[in-house]
């Protein structure tokens, strides 16, 4: 087993909205291995995104740690969290509006690089290095962030992140604004970068195919909760969440004609500021069994090695 | 030089630096120099004494000896526009100035920081704005006394809530932008994110607004002055001489037009070269080359 990078433990974070509370996270345990690509998926508002900006420090979970190589990165100095910045860099879904509109992207990136304490031959030297690995003309530097491409600019991104050569990168949707050909180019970069960098990266999405594509290790989230989680091959073929299976039924298959009946999902996401009783899920689970899904909160139980899932009927 | 370049368009390698000396941009700075060359050497060009009181020769018609006639007084009109510019600008730069310096750094930091302090910092903007800006300037000058310091400072505090509303709405706008987000994941301190990466994307907006303040301090400075509040006599001052002219209208329409035309000019020159700068700065304004120029310089990056 590799060296874990990032732990999170036991992660909470609540919103207070009036007299009730948001869990955006709830017991949230996640650890990143190094060299792996960490896919976390989920509907919107499961507290994929929340997850990644605490782990980004820039939301201060309600109780719970995350650690880097095993220093939490909630109690820093200024000094550093400085240095941990370096190491967590982070790829923002939007590409077209990541970089400040009224620098040139020279000027965006060499400012980062800057700042991270490189002079400016240093800086000149990376940002080469790095239009190389992106496969972009040095042209591009010059120009403004609204002349490039969605595809340019997300590309652009993902070099603004590795300039601090960063141990860990956290992909919050990265392709989820581009068109899909597009999309291929940059999850072929992700893949080059983890296979010729041994980057680590933690890749948060909804798109189930991108991530069986790209991704080691995958975390299932609802509703704040760690639903199922485990290498992609156990969690796509020995599924065990009955959630997992829904997501996975509802993934554009080669014969639409072929529907898994079991699988469908009913009904909506419950609100978050109700949440259901029990198991969360077990509103629109199709197996829930009245008396046990919706009075006790399942734990997760290891199904094989490094599988897990929190389902009181595995 | 390097400067000049750019901002006429012609360097090289600068294909996106477009254009700043468009026709309008170029009138408009023409116009604005010649006033404030004209004003700055008044003691030089003007040909008596703006506060000479020339008993024999008042309200007189323009012609060789008084280029723009006399007033009420028989001082000489043309004397009194280059000395009144003087008091007129500087009291509206200040009132602006003023402004800029309390309320730009307020707005920004209450929009940015949010929050209870943005909200009173809010309400104490709206208690200002509440006031009729006259009654607010008497307080002021009736508390400090008669001058047209006094009279520059009360209508400035009355300026700063406006733009301080202003800049925090930009600021509002700015901040929910993914940008804004990426300078807190890189690490940059509040204050960098800020006047770095937030407050030159607010500038645009906030030139054309303190360009139209220019033109509104002229005007409620003259109303002050008028009141007795502002600035004092024998000082000239177009929103004086224009106060001045009111009972002459119609037999001695110079004495009013001249004054009125020079706030009407240079208010309309202020506001051309601002949008003028506003194109310059926001690039996707600019004229962009042609096509072919386009592939050729730019290389384009097949995707």
């Amino acid at each position: 087993m590799s060296d874990v990078l990032i732990e999170v433990k036991n992660v909470k974070k609540y919103y207070r909205k009036g007299k009730k509370t948001l869990k955006a996270l709830d017991q949230v345990n996640i650890e990143v291995w190094d060299n792996e690509i960490l896919g976390v998926v989920g509907e919107s508002g499961c507290g994929k995104s929340t997850l990644g900006r605490c782990m980004m420090n820039l939301i201060q979970p309600t109780e719970g740690t995350i650690t880097l190589n095993g220093k939490d990165i909630f109690t820093l100095s200024k000094t550093e969290l400085k240095e941990i910045r370096k190491k967590i860099q982070m790829v923002f879904q939007n590409p077209f509006s990541s970089f400040n509109p009224k620098y040139t992207i020279r000027k965006n990136l060499s400012m980062v690089a800057r700042f991270y304490g490189m002079n400016s031959a240093e800086t000149s030297r990376r940002l080469e290095e790095l239009l190389e690995v992106i496969s972009l003309d040095k042209s591009v530097l010059g120009r403004m962030p609204t002349e490039l491409s969605g595809g340019q600019l997300q590309r652009l991104a993902i070099a603004r992140a590795l300039i601090s050569r960063p141990e860990i990168i956290i992909a919050d949707e990265p392709v989820s604004a581009l068109d899909v050909s597009v999309q291929a180019q940059i999850l072929n970069l992700l893949l080059d970068l983890k296979s010729n960098y041994h980057q680590t990266m933690v890749f948060i999405s909804h798109d189930l195919p991108v991530v069986e594509h790209i991704c080691d290790r995958v975390v299932v989230m609802y509703l704040g909760s760690v639903m199922e989680m485990g290498t992609v091959d156990d969690l796509f073929s020995n599924t065990a969440h009955p959630y997992t299976m829904a997501l996975l039924a509802a993934k554009p298959r080669e014969n639409p004609d072929v529907v898994k009946e079991e699988a469908q999902l009913q009904g909506d996401v419950p609100n978050a500021l109700n949440m259901p009783s029990g198991c969360k899920f077990h509103t629109r689970c199709p197996r829930a069994k009245e008396g046990l899904c919706d009075c006790e909160v399942p734990a997760l139980k290891e199904i094989a090695q490094g599988h897990v899932a929190a389902c009181h009927l595995v | 030089m390097r400067l000049l370049r750019k901002l006429l368009g012609k360097k090289k390698d600068k294909y996106n630096a477009g254009r700043f000396f468009t026709v309008s941009t170029t009138i408009s700075l023409a116009v604005l120099l010649i006033i404030i060359v004209g004003i700055s050497l008044a003691g030089v060009i003007a040909p008596y004494d703006p506060d000479e009181v020339d008993i024999l020769n008042i309200l007189k018609d323009p012609s060789t000896k008084h280029l723009l006639g006399t007033d009420k007084a028989g001082r000489d009109i043309f004397s009194r526009l280059l000395y009144g510019g003087r008091t007129s600008l500087l009291g509206a730069l200040g009132v602006v100035g003023v402004s800029i310096v309390a309320g730009l750094p307020l707005g920004l930091f209450s929009g940015y920081h949010g929050g209870k302090i943005d909200t009173i910092l809010m309400r104490i903007c709206d208690v200002i704005i509440s006031f009729p800006a006259l009654l607010l300037a008497f307080v002021f000058v009736a508390a400090f006394g008669r001058s047209l310091l006094n009279a520059v400072f009360a209508l400035g505090i009355f300026y700063i809530p406006m733009l301080a509303k202003l800049t925090r709405s930009l600021v509002l706008v700015e901040k929910g932008k993914t940008y804004v987000e990426a300078a807190k994941a890189t690490g940059y301190g509040d204050f960098t994110i800020l006047f770095v990466q937030i407050l030159p994307n607010c500038i645009p907006t906030l030139l054309v607004q303190l360009t139209l303040d220019v033109g509104a301090a002229i005007l409620d400075l003259a109303a002050m002055s008028f009141l007795g509040l502002g600035v004092q006599p024998p000082t000239s001052d177009w929103g004086v001489m224009l106060e001045e002219s009111r009972s002459f209208v119609t037999s001695k329409p110079f004495m009013a037009l001249a004054p009125g035309l020079m706030i009407i000019l240079i208010v309309v020159a202020l506001n051309v070269f601002s949008d003028g700068v506003q194109g310059y700065l926001d690039h996707s304004r600019r004229s962009l080359p042609s096509v072919k120029k386009f592939k050729k310089k730019w290389g384009i990056v097949h995707e």
